[in-house]
């Protein structure tokens, strides 16, 4: 178990629940996208979920400029409406993306870390929907967004990752 | 072009043009690097969207004939259906470009131009743009002759 992950906070009042679990596996670093992103957990709970990342440097636009496209948001936003999805229904069930619109406030540089802020504010039958937000770390907004998700989208539930023994 | 043509970005995704008949197509050919649901080896919805709007701002570089001085303004996608490990194509449609303001809509597929993966539709914000679009409103003598690829 590497450092971040005895550091992360679930708060899920008690014990380690299936679904911090999936989320603990996303975070081991299997996931290459993940990995690549330096995804750090920082808070999760009920009420929402911030997770710090760095941007990589293959997101750089143009060679031998320091911006990066802003792809990136995009990338990191629907990974943490995701886990803030798993952390209000306490379940990893499958979920799906139905649709995502990014605001683009300010660009960012490669390298930079910054840190994902989402909630999950509202499940109705099946349709979960999140806000979020990206800040740098003087905390001036970098984008936001708003999306829709299906939750049992069809496809197999995360907890299946969870159970997966470390290599 | 050429900045672009060198970029980790465009390595990353391995991402590619070619000119049809119909217009530029647009490619990535995503591997275990772009999986965000690893369980159905499902591409990232965010790398979808990144590709979306490398398409539409190259397709507005092909119409401009040159890079665009400009910013993203914002991108609304709506997934259609899920996206597996395999190649991936776009083609761009310029809705309405302004001097200042353009609108790109994007739709993306694996198998079939017919049945979209997503669609996407992004906004750019254009500085010092000199009008060269058709359909886009005149206002100087050097505007009121084309450049680029809309040059008689």
């Amino acid at each position: 178990m590497s450092s971040q992950q005895s550091e992360m906070s679930f708060n899920d009042g008690g014990g380690m629940p299936p679904w911090a679990e999936v989320m603990k596996s996303f975070f081991s670093g299997d996931h290459q996208l993940f990995a690549a992103l330096r995804m750090e957990p920082n808070k999760v709970d009920k009420d929402g979920v911030s997770v710090f990342a760095t941007i990589p440097d293959f997101f750089a636009y143009k060679d031998g400029e320091s911006s990066a496209h802003p792809g990136a948001y995009t990338i990191i936003l629907d990974t943490v409406f995701g886990f803030s999805i798993f952390a209000k229904i306490q379940q990893p069930k499958a979920i799906a993306t139905i649709n995502l619109k990014t605001d683009y406030l300010r660009p960012i540089e490669i390298g930079t870390k910054i840190i994902c802020s989402a909630e999950c504010h509202d499940v109705s039958g099946k349709i979960a929907r999140t806000r979020g937000d990206i800040l740098d770390y003087d905390g001036r907004p970098l984008a936001s967004a708003t999306g829709a998700f299906m939750i049992a989208s069809g496809g197999p539930d995360f907890a299946r990752l969870g159970k997966r023994q470390p290599a | 072009m050429t900045q672009f043509a060198n970029s980790p970005l465009r390595h990353w995704l391995r991402f590619d043009v070619e000119e049809t008949e119909n217009g530029a197509l647009y490619s990535i050919s995503p591997d275990d690097a772009h999986i965000g649901n690893p369980l159905i080896k499902a591409l990232h919805g965010g790398v979808v969207s990144t590709f979306l709007e490398l398409a539409a701002l190259h397709e507005l570089r092909r119409a401009l004939g040159s890079d665009p001085a400009g910013e993203a303004i914002n991108i609304n996608v709506d997934y259609l259906k899920s996206v597996r490990l395999s190649p991936l194509f776009a083609r761009a449609h310029i809705a309405k470009a302004g001097r200042r303001l353009a609108f790109i809509d994007c739709i993306v597929w694996q198998d079939n131009e017919d049945s979209p993966a997503a669609k996407a539709a992004c906004s750019f914000l254009l500085h010092n743009r000199r009008c060269v679009l058709p359909g886009a409103r005149l206002t100087s003598p050097e505007e009121a002759a084309p450049r680029g690829i809309f040059r008689n």
